[in-house]
């Protein structure tokens, strides 16, 4: 672990030069780890991991699923705490937020590991490793929530792989964020047990779920979970009180039947209610996805316009720079209000988080 | 026996048939898996190597059975129809195999279904094809009463067969028909050629073979006539392309084309990947790869695009006022065609407009061509993953890129990158082809990204554009794209996230990729292993470390073990030279034909002509010896003199390599005669040996009527070594230690086989 010294050494620095200190220092095989949460011991040496829908019975010398928690004599260890594989300053449009602290910068972390197998995965490099397999930075959550801040960050986001892997570090960095004023927001694949995320809802600020599709085949083939927990954790945490906006990676031939996607933001209009908003994203052949065309910009906006009918208030496109589906409009008058290009807010025309024409409250938190 | 003895003349023709159906079922069978696979050249040696190893474990079965003379060559007519008919099925299998497998269409695969569908799909044509080669020889020595010869000859009858059916299935049969068309063409061949070696068989024993015989081909006929091919072809592309509206499927020289349609969308993939979409393309992509340098340049009037310009890059170049010519050079005009035959608004708008010069062919020919000079260089090609591919990427590429710039030109490239994090297989890649660009250009700016792109020139102005300065021409140009805007060239060049990748790169250790020393591609190949199979990631970290001490002790070790082995049987000498033999025609052959792509890619369609040299080679100098064995008194001293032969040739070659190393020779028809008349050389001393090792490996194991039996073993043991070398040379290699080094690889083995020929004792 990182000296006394070596800690508030960090914290004269600002993120950059952070990274510059901390860079590399752990190798494969030697990621610090501290005891899980959400465990039970069992017989034989084994443990029941509590975390997530999955619940992996770990015999000791294992990791589980995830391959970021480790049974070591017993005892479940979170591999990868205080050790993040990725630090970056993002816009926080990127994860995608579009109602939510728009035009802020967000202090982003993942640490590696991932609870679902998805053969389309962005960033397959870490997600589908073990933080014992990937070079990590060094960086308690104090550090964290200081590097923030001093970046004038509003919020730290825990993204790019699953965050519910690297539960341990995320509640112990949000409650620090949250000490230091800075806010808590997650990109998540929603695989979560209501327990964990119910401790977690209580420092978590916003909440992007991908909702990656809307039948328990697409999620069994395709990404090896189950859709039925994503949608109660999205119950939870619209409960709970959480912003929640939904990405649906559009895939061809595998979940662009506009009856399911109609089927969707209708459960969605009435779960989480109208002004939840959901994002369609175009695909592109990656990770083991390769030997499939990219999404017809047609069916994004046949998916739009269906989600619109269904009742939803903001439904944009995403993966297609210039298109009108990248924009906020008011939902009562129409008005452009927030014009976008990829990750960049070229217009922000909001008063106090209302419509400048028709006075309309538009959701989210914008400041 | 009623048959002629002595005459074997009606054997000719079906020999002729046999070795074209080799060649003609491994080529349509590598393109289908190729599809499949969407290939490297780790995936080429495997599905080679299948082949191979089916075909040696055909020959190895077929010398202990030996039974094709007696029945009459009914043995070998019924293997001959077995073969025609297990053809298209394997091509079916082929298209089918993700859904047997139980993977979706729409996934790459892994080595270990590499490995399951290449068995999968090879086997049967594989296994019966060399079995079918022994039977031939146990046939001619029947009918012309040589058993000493009968291999060598067959061996030269079916080499001339693979040298006709390679010219015909390169040039007429895959760009003309379909592969089910070819596989019934090669089918009806075979039946007709059984019917010829049936029509001389002893009466008594013609009914069988004769009557199924003439049975398939007409079954072949008549469901060739009633479009049972297309149905095939149909029925089959249904369940390789699953719920997908391919409008268009066709083999060009280069490359599988296929077009799929949906909602008004186009994707032309080839070899199974995607790489062109129209009317929308990924508009991120092709906005930041255009608009980057020429935003950077302070007037770009003319740019050359080498590869990937229709469908979005040009229609972005042409947005910038001060562009006055664009040359787009484009290796496969098929390609182009397909895109023309769907034509959507940007395409056309593209392709027809006045500024835009096509230019059909090879882009390193074109650069040592042109006497234009130009403003922006775009190199749009994929990262290489074979051979053919690399050369676009080496030292000696982009010095040929920087002497067609004009002063203050610049040159970009796309390479995979993160925004996330980096592994030290991608770190490597963009290491790699950071140091190559560096040895041409001194002064280079990565833009960081998921794709990161590199911008280099020789004006140092390149390395300090800012947001500022490029979004100030965004605004004098007039243009307005839709990804990039002030906010969005401030993110992309944002000083943290270049100022990482900096760190990240500077403490990677890569080398530079050249011509002879693609370690580019190597680096490639390791990261892409790591998508589909991770568990490959130990292998090619070790591989990536080999120098030539480490690969030469290793070697040394083999040659040992074979020492010991071969004083405790005596039987395993001969073989064990053979496959060496086998290993060494194979890694001659790679480097031949990757060192003429090197300098001649442009001629792809020659690599017929390379096959049919060193075919040929092969040919001649199994005729040469068969033709004298009965004058060779001493066979042990002749094999001595091949293996020293051999291992000169290896030296020489080390030589050659070197001084083409040196110079840029490309282009030169002295160079262009060399090749060929290496390949000849190459394969003529390679297949001098087969025939006298199959005569001497009787006198080595002791067993007097070996020379029949033999047969099979020695042909195995030569497939065996050269499956070794297909999948060993491509792969690491040739990458890892470049030419020349491969060469005294070689060099030494063949000395220690010598040295083993020298003094093993005989039975």
């Amino acid at each position: 672990m990182l000296g006394r010294r070596d800690f508030l050494k960090l914290l004269l620095f600002s993120s950059l030069a952070m990274k510059a200190e901390a860079a590399e220092i752990f190798r494969k095989g030697n990621a610090p780890s501290r005891e899980a949460l959400y465990y039970r011991k069992l017989e034989s040496g084994r443990v029941a991991c509590l975390l997530c829908p999955r619940g992996c019975t770990i015999a000791a010398g294992s990791t589980g699923f995830c391959r970021a928690r480790k049974n070591i004599g017993g005892t479940l260890y979170a591999l990868g705490y205080a050790a993040p594989c990725a630090i970056h300053l993002d816009p926080i449009e990127k994860k995608p937020f579009f109602h939510f602290l728009p035009k802020s910068r967000a202090y982003s972390i993942a640490s590696a590991g991932c609870n679902l197998r998805c053969k389309f995965c962005q960033n397959w490099e870490i997600s589908q490793s073990s933080p014992l397999d990937t070079f990590n930075y060094t960086a308690p959550p104090e550090s964290i929530a200081h590097a923030a801040a001093r970046q004038g960050c509003k919020s730290i986001a825990y993204t790019y792989t699953e965050p519910t892997n690297y539960f341990e570090f995320m509640l112990d960095t949000a409650k620090t964020g949250r000490d230091e004023g800075i806010l808590n927001v997650y990109h998540s694949n929603g695989f979560i047990n209501r327990e964990p995320l119910k401790e977690l809802c209580r420092f978590l600020d916003a909440a992007n779920i991908d909702l990656k599709g809307f039948t328990p085949a697409f999620y069994r083939e395709v990404c090896e979970g189950e859709l039925e927990p994503v949608l109660e954790t999205l119950k939870s945490l619209k409960r709970e009180g959480v912003w929640v906006e939904i990405t649906n990676l559009v895939i061809p031939g595998k979940n662009d039947d506009l009856t399911v996607i109609r089927r969707m933001a209708e459960w969605v209009r009435a779960n989480l209610g109208p002004e939840t908003p959901l994002h369609f994203s175009r695909f592109f052949p990656l990770y083991r996805m390769t030997h499939i065309p990219p999404t017809p910009v047609e069916t994004l906006e046949k998916a739009r316009s269906s989600a619109r009918q269904a009742g939803l208030k903001y439904v944009y496109v995403g993966n297609v720079p210039g298109n009108a589906g990248e924009n906020t409009y008011c939902p009562k008058c129409a008005r452009l209000l927030v014009r976008r290009s990829g990750f960049s807010v070229l217009e922000l025309q909001l008063k106090e988080g209302r419509c400048p024409s028709c006075g309309t409250r538009i959701h989210g938190r914008w400041t | 026996m009623s048959e002629k003895a002595g005459s074997y003349s009606n054997l000719i023709l079906p020999l002729l048939v046999l070795g074209a159906s080799g060649i003609v079922a491994q080529t349509v069978l590598l393109r289908e898996l190729l599809i499949l696979f969407a290939g490297n050249e780790l995936s080429l040696g495997i599905i080679i190597g299948a082949w191979v190893a089916c075909e040696a474990l055909g020959s190895l079965s077929a010398g202990r059975g030996l039974r094709f003379a007696r029945s009459g060559g009914r043995t070998f007519v019924l293997a001959s129809l077995l073969f025609s008919l297990l053809f298209p099925l394997a091509i079916y299998l082929a298209r089918i195999y993700k859904e047997l497998a139980g993977i979706p269409a729409e996934l790459g695969v892994g080595f270990g279904h590499l490995f399951a569908a290449s068995f999968l799909v090879m086997t049967s044509v594989g296994f019966l094809h060399g079995f079918l080669f022994i039977g031939a020889c146990s046939l001619l020595a029947e009918r012309s009463g040589a058993a000493a010869t009968a291999a060598g000859r067959v061996y030269f009858w079916e080499t001339a067969g693979t040298v006709i059916g390679g010219i015909a299935v390169s040039y007429l049969l895959i760009p003309y028909l379909n592969s089910f068309q070819t596989a019934l063409l090669m089918a009806l061949a075979n039946g007709f050629a059984s019917l010829l070696l049936v029509s001389t068989s002893a009466k008594g024993k013609r009914l069988l073979p004769g009557g199924a015989a003439i049975l398939f081909s007409l079954a072949v006929l008549v469901f060739l006539a009633r479009g049972g091919a297309e149905w095939l072809q149909r029925v089959s592309l249904a369940g390789e392309w699953k719920g997908k509206e391919v409008v268009a499927y066709r083999n060009s020289f280069y490359q599988n084309i296929a077009v799929v349609r949906n909602e008004g969308q186009y994707t032309f993939f080839t070899d199974g990947v995607p790489l062109v979409t129209t009317p929308v393309p990924d508009i991120a992509y092709v906005e930041e790869f255009v608009h980057f340098p020429l935003l950077a340049h302070p007037a770009p009037a003319s740019v050359l695009v080498l590869g990937g310009g229709a469908g979005g890059v040009i229609a972005e170049i042409l947005r910038h006022p001060t562009v006055r010519r664009i040359d787009y050079v484009e290796s496969d005009p098929a390609l182009l065609q397909a895109i023309r035959d769907f034509p959507t608004q940007l395409t056309t708008a593209e392709l027809a407009n006045p500024l835009v010069h096509l230019h059909y062919g090879d882009p390193r020919l074109y650069l040592r061509r042109t006497a234009l000079r130009y403003d922006i260089v775009l190199l749009n090609l994929p990262l290489p993953q074979t051979m053919q591919a690399n050369r676009h990427f080496t030292s000696q590429c982009f010095a040929a890129i920087r002497g067609v710039m004009n002063k203050g030109g610049i040159f970009a490239m796309p390479v995979t990158g993160s925004l996330t994090y980096y592994t030290p297989q991608l770190k490597a890649v963009n290491a790699s082809c950071l140091a190559t660009i560096a040895a041409a250009f001194p002064h280079r700016l990565v833009v960081p990204g998921d794709t990161n792109l590199l911008l280099a020139s020789a004006d140092p102005r390149v390395a300090a554009v800012t947001p500022q300065l490029l979004a100030a021409r965004l605004n004098d140009r007039k243009i307005a794209p839709r990804l990039i805007t002030p906010e969005h060239l401030a993110l992309r060049l944002d000083g943290e996230k270049m100022e990482w990748l900096g760190r990240i790169l500077q403490g990677a250790r890569a080398e530079v990729n050249r011509d002879f020393s693609p370690m580019g591609l190597y680096y490639n190949m390791a990261h892409r292993t790591l998508l589909f199979s991770p568990q490959l990631k130990g292998m090619f970290q070790l591989a990536g470390g080999i120098t030539l001490p480490a690969a030469v002790t290793a070697l040394l070790a083999l040659l040992l073990l074979a020492f010991l082995l071969a004083a405790r049987y005596p039987a395993v000498t001969v073989p064990a030279v053979i496959s060496a033999t086998g290993f060494s025609a194979m890694i001659f052959e790679l480097l031949l034909f990757f060192g003429f792509q090197l300098l001649y890619g442009h001629v792809f369609q020659l690599v017929g002509v390379l096959t049919c040299a060193f075919m040929g080679g092969i040919a001649t100098g199994s005729l040469a010896v068969t033709a004298s064995m009965a004058k060779i008194r001493n066979d042990r001293r002749l094999l001595l003199l091949m293996e020293c032969a051999i291992f000169l040739f290896a030296v020489f070659l080390a030589v050659v390599f070197k001084l083409f190393a040196a110079g840029d020779s490309a282009g030169s028809p002295a160079v262009y005669a060399s090749f060929i008349l290496l390949l000849i050389a190459a394969g003529f001393l390679t297949g001098m040996e087969f025939p006298l090792a199959v005569r001497l490996s009787a006198r080595f194991s002791g067993d007097a009527f070996a020379a029949e039996r033999s047969s099979g073993l020695i042909y195995g043991a030569d497939l065996a070594g050269g499956f070794v070398g297909g999948l060993l040379g491509g792969t690491f290699l040739i990458p890892v230690l470049g030419f020349t080094s491969c060469c005294i690889l070689v060099a030494v083995l063949k000395g220690g086989t010598l040295l083993l020929a020298v003094f093993a004792r005989e039975a």
